[in-house]
């Protein structure tokens, strides 16, 4: 069996290894299968384990491979994918009770594209119900249950791609897919203490993946390294004409490693007017991960975010779109088959808002991405706390929070709301020792910026080699 | 524990557990005159929140109307609550200066793509073929 060194490898090595014929991509796949069904239910970590599918993928992978033909670096690497990308044969519940039966008779392009560079599926990854699209008020919103933070099982992982942070955290598989509308990749992957991509909105095609916000949906790699992510969305990107706001192919096709270097000090742009609610202790971590960058040769001055109804242009796109998405879930009333009490009524409140309403907020956000963008005018990425603090309790304190305000400037939800690339890495442990990341975001389509600021931490640090505590 | 809850306020999903607790707040708030602690909302005017008070009781009418069958008294008063953060939410929106040519952030796509007219709209690259397909 396969020591935990190896299964905490990251792809680039991995991958090296089955291409040299010294690793067998079957005997690493059993050996994550073995690590995902004893540990895997500690976690509520998956939905659906496909070992009969991640074993024909794994061997033939080994066989092609043995016959010289080497499809490129995911060839017989074993991955998750959220359960809300339809792969054949196999139940994709949108972590919904509604839904846990269902089978679509196709598979997701993102799948298609996997299966082509020969990635091996071991499993589809649990998740918030519906991603959240009808709202939810706590982990527990999932058809799987709640899903455990490997770092600590009494804490969260954050959501909606729990089930995604929680397997690349804990080693289940080498990466996972995940989907962010606004922020469902990047929250689970700074408290899993993982790598986490957000691609540039309609570089990686949605068909066949569940819809929650049209404007607003994205996929990505949650992996162990920035070069990961890298990689994978090397393979997942490119132009899908079944994906209505697929990206022409001359932009959404994402060569990795970038065909050329920048020659010029990467101009990171501090963000200090976010989080103001940052917990303590996490502004020095920050800091000190933005002085590694210095010293690694980048640029790094403060920069703030421009004044603006961010959040809710975010928030409101998404209460508007989802309850278009779910249409048929809310007038059939089955939304109250919904484990989450508010998710169960969200909907009917979405309901109201008229469609005047919509288009003036799609006006306000326009306006909003011509204020960010200017940033990058003088910043190649900017850069802040992954999110405010690291995970939370899965028992949470009922009156928490009673008295916030609406936090405006939240990075995730801005980026999100402007379809911008964001990356999340670990860079440090907060008190409790649960993760912390730092985040950077990039100008719309500047994929390989913030892979590239990300990198060149991780090329200098070794957070993203640390494990957690689970055996 | 504002630590909690700000730290799972990043997330979206969070935003909406948040969403029921503030809600309460936002009720208070607008018995109160006060405006959204958004950015851009914080100098409502009281007759703007009052008219999103009354805007907030005529949609609450209309779930009633259309859904009340379904749901229970607790579900009432917090829909109610919902809308009222709903509310909250629409105020920065709606005292954003907007111009008459500020154009949305939706667009039309055209048919056929302007980009494979131009020859580049291939859809996958060269070696990914739907006859390659295996699942």
């Amino acid at each position: 069996m396969l020591s935990d060194d190896v299964l905490y490898l990251p792809i680039r090595q991995l991958a090296e290894r089955i291409r040299r014929r010294t690793l067998s991509p079957v005997e690493l796949t059993e050996a994550y299968l073995e690590r995902s069904e004893r540990l895997g239910p500690k976690l509520n970590a998956y939905v659906t384990l496909t070992p009969e599918l991640a074993l024909r993928q794994a061997a033939a992978a080994e066989q092609e491979i043995a016959k010289g033909h080497y499809r490129g670096p995911l060839h017989g690497i074993p991955y998750a994918a959220k359960d809300l990308v339809a792969v054949k044969g196999y139940p994709t519940t949108w972590g919904a009770r509604p839904f846990a039966k269902r089978e679509f008779d196709y598979n997701a392009t993102v799948i298609e594209r996997l299966n082509q560079a020969g990635a091996v599926l071991i499993g589809k990854a649990a998740m918030i119900e519906l991603a959240g699209g009808l709202g939810y008020e706590s982990g527990d919103a999932a058809l799987t249950g709640p899903c455990r933070n490997p770092w600590n099982t009494d804490y969260w992982t954050c959501g909606s791609s729990s089930g995604s942070g929680a397997i690349v955290s804990a080693a289940l598989a080498v990466w996972a897919l995940g989907s962010d509308t606004r922020g469902s990749i990047i929250c689970p992957s700074a408290w899993c203490g993982i790598s986490g991509m957000r691609p540039s909105f309609g570089r990686v095609s949605r068909h066949g993946a569940m819809a929650i916000a049209y404007s607003m949906d994205k996929l990505g790699p949650m992996a162990r390294t920035a070069e990961d992510c890298g990689l994978i969305l090397s393979v997942i990107a490119g132009h899908d004409p079944e994906d209505h706001d697929s990206l022409p192919e001359s932009v959404a096709a994402f060569p990795y490693p970038a065909d050329s270097a920048s020659a010029t000090p990467l101009r990171v742009g501090r963000l200090t007017n976010v989080w103001n609610d940052a917990e303590p202790g996490l502004n020095q971590v920050v800091d000190g991960a933005l002085r590694v960058m210095e010293k690694a040769g980048a640029k790094v001055s403060d920069v703030e975010v421009p004044d603006g109804p961010y959040e809710s242009a975010a928030e409101l796109t998404i209460l508007m779109e989802a309850t278009a998405a779910f249409q048929d879930l809310i007038h059939s009333g089955r939304c109250a088959e919904l484990s989450d009490p508010l998710g169960r009524i969200n909907g009917y409140a979405s309901e109201q808002f008229s469609a005047a309403e919509y288009m003036q907020v799609q006006r306000v956000r326009t306006q909003l991405q011509q204020r960010i963008d200017a940033l990058f005018d003088d910043f190649d990425v900017l850069a802040a706390a992954g999110q405010s603090s690291g995970a939370s309790p899965l028992k949470a304190a009922p009156d928490a929070g009673l008295d916030e305000p609406i936090e405006q400037r939240a990075p995730d939800g801005i980026s999100s709301l402007c379809g911008l690339p964001a990356i999340t890495v670990p860079c440090g442990l907060n008190k409790d020792k649960l993760p912390l990341g730092i985040q950077f975001v990039g100008r719309a389509l500047n994929d390989h910026g913030v892979i590239e600021a990300a990198r060149t931490f991780q090329a200098h640090t070794d957070w993203h080699k640390q494990r957690p505590p689970l055996s | 524990m504002p630590k909690k809850i700000d730290a799972v306020a990043a997330e979206r999903g969070l935003s909406r557990r948040k969403f029921g607790q503030e809600a309460a707040l936002a009720g208070v708030a607008a018995v109160l005159g006060v405006g959204s602690v958004g950015a851009e909302a914080t100098s409502a005017p009281v007759e703007h929140d009052l008219a999103g008070k009354d805007e907030v009781e005529a949609r609450f009418q209309r779930v009633i109307l259309q859904y009340g069958e379904r749901l229970s008294d607790e579900e009432k008063t917090r829909i109610r609550k919902i809308l009222a953060y709903n509310e909250r939410l629409l105020q920065p929106i709606r005292s954003f200066p907007l111009e008459n040519g500020q154009s949305p952030a939706t667009g039309l796509k055209l048919y056929p793509d302007p980009a494979r007219l131009a020859g580049e709209g291939h859809h996958a690259p060269a070696e990914f073929k739907k006859s390659d397909r295996k699942s």
